[in-house]
């Protein structure tokens, strides 16, 4: 679903930040991308998403290119940022509306969808209200709530738990489960290890804008010829050897 | 820290801001010179105006209502930052002399405000109440209920953290009445009745006692923080928004006015199948200042037209204010105000180009056929109103057409 190959990239073609980066998701499929700060994680997913334009390397979502289909390529993702990003002069019902029009969704389809998702996260009594007025948790609920509502092909999530009460993280950790048993391939960053360890497949441990390891935990294990150790271990010996 | 060396620091710092932007203005193209032709023409309706109006007309009640409105609505600027929530909080006890100073500047700026309009109100003055001797009287008692007004006000908004909204509304109206009844009274009877004027002294004194009675049992902190920073958001968007008419500035995060009866009437009025549309229309109504400009634009075009029923001033204020809006517009398109969403929507960019031309061509043609109907209810010819009519729509279009999108796309 999606295919990384061989990026290098960043905001100035003199200084790239990410160098030969390779990645694959599979529909079904939770790959975890992880790394310490500035390793390169956001960067990857800002070129994924054509917010910044790849010096080398392809990247290819439902088996096309941003440049060869920009429409396919678009409406086969959905992002959720780490920061919640919102319209001043939207309300919550207003977000979901203008999202369920950027994709084109039917309108029942869209109701449907949305009073789900508006019960599943408890979002019901918000519905009308300008996201100024929410607190963190329930703006980041925004975010995910536009995302899961056009049940896109690829899902992109970038710390996705920051600011959310435990029946919102289960909530959402559900509707994970729930997408990938549909067949969505899942791209997520996070720094919470525990939780990326039972639940991503696959894992790409990003250092310094290189790969510096990937594939399940087993694999990864052997490449760091470290044949006990936890994810976290992984990641601290990783670190520390820069 | 001395609270007070803060204030002035910011206070000082904000006005060489607007001082430089004042000149980046009078510097600009033909700006000196619209505000010019726009002066002249006020000053004409002005004078017209006041050949008007007729003797039996109640014009001490309108003048009391008016005045009152300015009197009473203080907004008492402290510059406070939503940052100072987290930075200023622990020298909150401190703070007294920081808003001390902050009420000397209200003070003095809405006392320099209040004398520019009666400036602009002495010549209704002489004409319907009394001598230039009169009007200094009537300024000295207006400068009095101004200060009043600004004290009833700190006192108000001191009094938000404790108590309800409606509450403190309700204050507010009351001293609303007060000042209209009095401005009334100083119109009508200053150089008359000694009596009333005992009377103005008396009310004032009595109201400011029953508020301070009230404050006196509130607790002294926590001062009205996030009142404070809202408020300084606001009058800040507002300066910015007015200069935006003149030159382009960086970009200042504007409150947003909920309006939630467009939610309701939107659908029914406009076309928004189209993302982009649907988007636009939504922060043209709850921006806080852009569809306030447009009442505003068409309000003053109305009085103009009015009272000055000529071929040439009705033709050429159309123009301006089809200008002065369309200029306005394209900061809606502006993507740095939306989160970055709207760059990856799978939507085609002619799309956001066409959205926003057709909002364009609907706000300014429609401005443009309600000052041609008010034309065509004064003296000018059928054929004038119907060429002034023809040719504004003609510019309309040209402007929303070709004009702004080319603008949005030239932006860097």
């Amino acid at each position: 679903m999606l295919s990384v190959q061989n990026l290098t990239g960043g905001y100035s073609r003199h200084q790239p930040v990410i160098h030969h980066i390779s990645l694959n998701v599979q529909p079904s499929e939770i790959v975890g991308l992880i790394g310490v700060n500035g390793a390169g994680k956001s960067t990857t997913i800002k070129h994924i998403l054509g917010l910044l334009t790849p010096h080398e390397g392809t990247i290819e979502v439902d088996r096309t290119t941003l440049q060869a289909d920009p429409l396919h390529y678009r409406s086969s993702l959905a992002y959720i940022p780490e920061v919640p990003q919102f319209y001043e002069e939207l309300t919550l019902w207003e977000h979901l509306e203008l999202t369920a029009r950027a994709y084109q969704l039917p309108k029942d389809i869209f109701k449907e969808r949305a009073e789900f998702l508006l019960q599943a996260f408890r979002m019901k009594k918000a519905t009308h209200w300008f996201p100024h007025t929410f607190s963190k948790g329930m703006q980041q609920k925004i975010m995910i709530l536009c995302a899961f509502l056009i049940e896109p092909k690829l899902l992109i999530v970038d710390e996705p738990f920051i600011g959310l009460d435990p029946l919102a993280i289960q909530a959402l950790l559900d509707l994970f489960l729930q997408r990938k048993k549909e067949g969505t391939a899942i791209l997520m960053s996070t720094h919470i290890l525990t939780m990326a360890e039972k639940y991503c497949d696959r894992f790409v441990l990003l250092h310094e804008g290189q790969v510096a390891l990937s594939g399940t935990l087993p694999e990864m294990r052997e490449q760091a010829g470290l044949p006990r150790a936890t994810l976290e271990e992984l990641f601290i010996q990783i670190a520390k050897d820069s | 820290m001395k609270t007070d060396q803060l204030f002035i620091k910011r206070m000082t710092t904000s006005w060489t801001q607007a001082i430089r932007i004042l000149m980046m203005v009078l510097s600009g193209g033909g700006t000196p010179l619209v505000v010019g032709v726009l002066f002249i023409l006020l000053s004409i309706a002005y004078s017209r105006f006041l050949v008007w109006l007729p003797k039996d007309f109640p014009i001490a009640v309108l003048v009391a209502i008016i005045i009152s409105l300015p009197l009473s609505i203080v907004r008492i600027r402290t510059w406070i930052q939503k940052a100072d929530l987290t930075f200023l909080l622990p020298l909150e006890t401190k703070m007294r002399d920081y808003f001390k100073v902050s009420l000397y500047y209200n003070c003095a700026t809405y006392l320099a405000r209040l004398t520019l309009f009666l400036l602009i109100l002495l010549p209704l003055y002489r004409l319907r109440f009394g001598t230039i001797k009169d009007f200094m009287a009537v300024l000295i008692a207006f400068c009095f209920l101004q200060v009043w007004n600004i004290i009833a006000s700190w006192l108000e908004d001191r009094l938000q953290p404790f108590y309800s909204s409606r509450f403190i509304f309700t204050l507010f109206f009351i001293r609303l009445l007060i000042t209209g009844w009095l401005s009334y009274i100083t119109l009508i009877y200053v150089h008359a009745k000694i009596s009333l004027v005992l009377l103005f002294f008396i009310l004032t004194v009595l109201h400011t006692f029953f508020l301070w009675r009230i404050f006196s049992k509130a607790p002294r902190f926590p001062y009205p923080w996030i009142l404070f920073a809202k408020r300084e958001q606001k009058i800040q968007a507002k300066y910015v928004s007015l200069a935006g008419w003149f030159v382009d500035l960086p970009q200042v995060r504007f409150p947003v006015k909920e309006r939630k009866w467009i939610t309701w009437l939107l659908p029914k009025l406009i076309p928004q199948g189209k993302p982009f549309s649907y988007l636009y229309w939504r922060t043209f109504f709850r921006h806080s200042e852009l569809f306030s400009i447009y009442l505003r634009i068409l309000l003053l075009a109305i009085l103009i037209i009015v009272f000055l029923p000529n071929f040439w001033v009705v033709f050429g204020t159309i123009l301006l204010c089809i200008w002065l809006f369309g200029s306005q517009l394209p900061q809606i398109t502006n993507p740095h105000r939306y989160p970055m969403f709207v760059q990856i929507y799978p939507i085609d960019p002619k799309e956001r180009r066409t959205s926003f031309q057709k909002m364009c061509w609907i706000l300014i043609s429609l401005l443009s056929i309600i000052l041609t109907l008010v034309a065509s209810f004064t003296n000018l010819l059928l054929s004038q109103v119907l060429g002034i009519g023809i040719t504004a729509l003609l510019i309309s279009f040209f402007f929303s057409n070709f004009y702004l999108p080319r603008k949005i796309e030239k932006r860097p």
